[in-house]
């Protein structure tokens, strides 16, 4: 499952991030990485809203499908 | 003399960094750019007990990769060490993320000085650091600071002190990871070892670690520096390998991961009641509003009226005021009170220097307030859902969220525009987006679409006026999609972190706006002022020539300009020398015409009709539209971009654009009416 397919107020655990190292390295430094835990705020239209580690993260939907995530 | 201190600012965007300095430094501050790049550079000043205390303000990073333009400047400048003290400020209600960047740090071999930030807002969620176990910890000095309520601030000035006349030597804790990762480090590090150059000037536990989290700045040194760059590469490869195997993670992000847990584990130790954060249904509730397209965008163009009605109301009557003191009272003081000077002397002080003068001034209201309420909409947090909110739309021009505030500012008027791409992360983005901001229709340009219309379109007025405005956006869109086919960025997904709602921090936004306000008089306003004399000294030559008349060097370029201007159906030299004075500001088109024509601004239409057709009325108000940006303007992009290339650039290919554009206008208009 990809996190674009995951429905509003639903905490998910991240499998794999498709993307170069810059990418991951920067999302890692923000919490969101393998094995971290995402509560999705926010679903489209717009922009994802997640919940992760205290912070809020807005992602784009180019960047949420490229999120590999099961629902926890 | 006195001795000086110079502290780098490290730490998160959005932990209060800029309000620190606020706090700290007060107005006392220069904005410039790192070297090279387009990432602006605050430096403040300030005194304490006998020393002068730099505070130099590194960009606000999440890490220290060499991934972005932020972070390498930041890495560049911590690698150098030309610094006494690094303070790292870190938000305490954040602090599990904030402490990622100080592990970061430690990895260096930097001992920096923990600034606790928003510890006040902490307690009010009831929550509390114990930040006499955190410097435990962390072995680092740990000071508690309201950066907003000034609070703490002469302990941190002092610890600044100690640490950097070495009274105070923190010792750092070494992060250590687990025992994988550590195997892996120490593994790295003694393959290094077998080779290491002398005088190698690299931590060598920071050189490894970064090897295995594969920056390529640091892969790059290794394959110059090390024979066996090649082996080692390979048996980092090897290392992935089993990694990938046992965690399901690639290297990079297994480290970065590592780090992130050691950070959440440290934080969760020193914060007391280590609950989670209450969620603020309310603050999501308001974001579901804001940046879902449907209800968002209506809030957005309800924003942007309001900060377009406050600025604009509140700054006419101020810049109308100051520009009757600078174009009327003044020049007659001068014409009636200094008749004994040389009539060339009373027109460079009335048409040169009070008209440059006067072409700065007028700007500052309107800045003063924009950028003010910029400042507001930016700390209220409003800023980054506006960013989030357009980013799939203009991902389609190979643009992101962060350029839509400027475009639209830049309807009101490009300069403050301009200044507002410094928000953008992106330096690509924020190069393309300085280039397009020109082809928003400012207000100034309003005035010489208001007049031609009268004149020649009075039954379509609203419509071409409105064409107008749109066929820049489309302008616009078009030259950034093109540029995005041209400039590939690697790693352009969008993703910003929120940051919580809150109510502006007054002091700091004052501040803010009088230090940008004074930047722009000092190094825009010298441009402007130097251009304005300039034209003013070609507008009178050779002495003895009516002022702007035939015979002046400017008549004489708008005539050697004609064959130019003839394909576009403009058969005379004044509406040329017109546009040539609207380089100062796009509004003087008229008043020149005006002039030029004898007529005054009145009587303009009248003189119109004999020079123009409405098809070639058309083709003028494009490229009145489409050339040059303002002096104002250019001054600005000269002063973000940090060199002169790129405004000029700019202004080269905007004068082909125009030509092309009002060339097809003409000869299309003239097919069709």
């Amino acid at each position: 499952m990809r996190l674009v397919d995951v429905e509003e107020g639903k905490s998910v655990r991240v499998l794999n991030i498709q993307g170069g190292y810059g990418l991951r390295n920067r999302l890692a430094s923000l919490g969101i990485f393998p094995g971290s835990i995402l509560k999705v705020v926010k679903t489209a239209p717009g922009p994802f809203i997640v919940e992760v580690s205290g912070s809020r993260i807005a992602l784009g939907k180019g960047m949420a499908a490229k999120i590999e995530v099961e629902e926890v | 003399m006195k001795k000086r201190i110079k502290v780098a600012l490290a730490g998160n965007p959005n932990v209060g960094k800029t309000a620190l300095m606020n706090a700290l430094a007060g107005t006392n501050e220069k904005v410039g750019n790192w070297p090279g790049v387009t990432v602006q550079k605050k430096v403040g000043r300030y005194n304490f007990r006998g020393f002068e205390i730099e505070l130099i303000d590194l960009p606000g990073i999440y890490s220290l990769t060499s991934y972005t333009l932020e972070e390498r400047v930041a890495r560049n400048f911590l690698l150098k060490g030309d610094y006494d003290v690094v303070a790292d400020v870190v938000d305490a209600t954040l602090l599990g993320r904030n402490l990622y960047l100080t592990l970061e740090l430690l990895d260096m071999g930097i001992k920096p000085v923990i600034v606790l930030n928003k510890v006040d807002e902490l307690q009010n969620y009831g929550y509390a650091v114990d930040s006499k176990l955190l410097e435990k910890i962390l072995n680092l000095p740990v000071v508690e600071v309201s950066a907003v309520k000034k609070k703490g601030l002469e302990e941190l000035s002092e610890t600044f002190l100690m640490v950097a006349t070495k009274d105070l030597k923190p010792e750092g804790f070494t992060p250590i990871y687990s025992e994988d990762l550590e195997n892996a480090i120490s593994l790295v590090e003694m393959k290094l070892k077998e080779e290491l150059p002398p005088d190698f000037p690299y931590n060598l536990r920071w050189f490894s670690i970064k090897l295995l989290e594969k920056d390529p700045e640091v892969v790059e040194i290794l394959k110059r520096e090390f024979k066996s760059a090649e082996e080692i590469l390979k048996e980092i490869e090897k290392i992935e390998s089993e990694i990938l195997s046992r965690y399901k993670c690639d290297l990079p992000s297994f480290v970065a991961r590592e780090r992130f847990l050691l950070a959440s584990k440290l934080a969760a130790s020193a914060v007391k009641n280590s609950v989670e954060l209450p969620r603020e249904r309310l603050s999501d509730k308001l974001d579901r509003i804001i940046t879902n397209p449907l209800t968002g965008i209506p809030v957005f163009f309800l924003v942007m009226w309001l900060v377009f009605k406050l600025t604009f109301e509140l700054s006419a009557p101020i810049s109308d005021w100051i520009d009757r003191i600078f174009s009327s009272y003044l020049p007659e003081l001068v014409a009636t009170h200094l008749k004994f000077l040389p009539p060339a002397l009373v027109s460079l002080i009335n048409n040169g220097i009070l008209a440059g003068v006067g072409a700065v001034m007028v700007f500052i209201p309107v800045l003063g307030i924009l950028y003010f309420l910029m400042s507001v909409l930016e700390d209220t947090g409003y800023m980054a859902r506006a960013a989030a909110l357009w980013d799939n739309f203009m991902r389609h021009f190979g643009l992101s969220g962060s350029s839509v505030i400027p475009m639209i500012l830049g309807f009101g008027c490009n300069v403050p525009a301009v200044y507002a791409t410094r928000a953008m992360r992106s330096s690509v983005q924020k190069m393309v987006t300085m280039a397009i901001i020109p082809w928003m229709s400012c207000s100034a340009r309003l005035t010489v679409y208001t007049v031609f219309v009268a004149a020649f379109f009075k039954n379509y007025q609203s419509v071409v006026i409105f064409g107008l405005y749109l066929f820049g956006v489309l302008m616009a869109l078009l030259f950034a999609f093109i540029m995005s086919r041209f400039v590939k960025e690697e790693e352009n997904e969008f993703f910003i972190e929120l940051p919580p709602y809150k109510l502006p921090a007054w002091n700091v936004v004052f501040n803010r706006t009088w230090i940008e306000v004074r930047e722009f008089i000092f190094k825009a306003g010298t441009v402007i002022f130097a251009v304005s004399v300039f034209i003013w000294a070609l507008a009178s030559l050779p002495p003895g020539t009516e002022y702007a008349g035939k015979g002046t060097i400017v008549g004489k370029v708008g005539e050697l300009l004609l064959p130019l201007f003839e394909p576009i159906g403009i058969y005379d030299w004044k509406p040329i020398v017109a546009l040539i004075f609207g380089a100062l500001a796009k509004e003087v088109v008229v008043g020149t015409l005006g002039t030029l024509y004898g007529t005054g601004e009145s009587g303009l239409v009248k003189a119109l009709h004999s020079t123009f057709t409405p098809e070639s009325a058309l083709a003028y108000l494009v490229f009145t539209l489409l050339y040059i940006p303002c002096v104002a303007t250019i001054a600005a992009i000269k002063q973000e971009s940090g060199s002169w290339k790129f405004p000029l650039g700019v202004v080269l290919i905007e004068l082909l654009v125009a030509w092309v554009s009002a060339f097809t206008v003409y000869h299309v208009a003239k097919l069709l009416i």
